[in-house]
């Protein structure tokens, strides 16, 4: 396994931990950053963003 | 929920922003990010996620017991069993969330720990093997916390997945 492998692995688990906090974000009533957040670490728009972009 | 909370609420959620940013900008220099920075932002974001575990469970319970208080219903009874139901329905990807957010958290740790010694000679196959294949389970959990929210996690790498794949084949 190369140096890939752990890039890779790190990359998803930062990912990963982006989405969780976003989503906690989310529950915490940030409704807004946590779609953010969320669409950030996954690396596109929003639907908010989507629905402004297209207005 | 967080109306009830006071003035922590938006200290929390600035503790996830910030996290958030320490995060994003090591994901987006990915493994040549300086190791001590990738050990920086796990701190960062476990301490956001404490943080914000802690509060959530908070809001679940503040809203449980304005939803159901125990002077409508008895506790441990079939109806505060039955006002509670939709609660935990609708709590579920929260709870989900900071389960695997602590779980990866700790996948997080042991790959910067791994890369930290990558390149002396040491096999590091079995150690990786392992954190991949966590990583997929708390990849394919975090799909189920999404689905209910309308949010498609795409598909995990597939570098990550032959690693994981190859703890059950032997490498």
């Amino acid at each position: 396994m190369s140096p890939e492998t752990i890039d890779r692995i790190i990359s998803a688990t930062t990912t990963t931990v982006l989405v969780g906090l976003g989503v906690l974000a989310y529950y915490l009533g940030a409704l807004e950053l946590g779609a953010v957040i969320v669409g950030g670490a996954l690396g596109h728009a929003t639907p908010a963003r989507k629905q402004r972009a297209a207005s | 929920m967080t109306r009830d909370q006071g003035p922590l609420v938006p200290i929390v959620l600035g503790a996830i922003l910030y996290a958030a940013g320490v995060v994003l900008s090591v994901a987006l220099g990915g493994c040549g990010s300086v190791i001590q920075t990738q050990a920086h932002a796990v701190t960062v974001a476990a301490v956001a996620t404490q943080g914000a575990a802690r509060m959530s469970i908070d809001a679940s319970r503040l809203e449980a017991q304005a939803a159901c208080p125990t002077s409508a219903y008895a506790p441990s009874s079939p109806e505060m069993a039955a006002c509670l139901a939709p609660l935990r329905v609708r709590w579920a990807p929260a709870e989900a969330a900071i389960g695997v957010t602590k779980a990866t958290l700790s996948t997080w740790i042991e790959a910067v720990d791994l890369a930290r010694i990558a390149g002396d000679g040491t096999d590091l196959w079995e150690p990786l093997a392992l954190a991949a294949s966590r990583l997929v389970a708390d990849w394919e959990a975090l799909r189920l916390v999404l689905t209910p929210l309308g949010v498609t996690l795409p598909a995990m790498p597939a570098i990550v997945l032959a690693a994981a794949a190859a703890l059950g084949g032997g490498q």
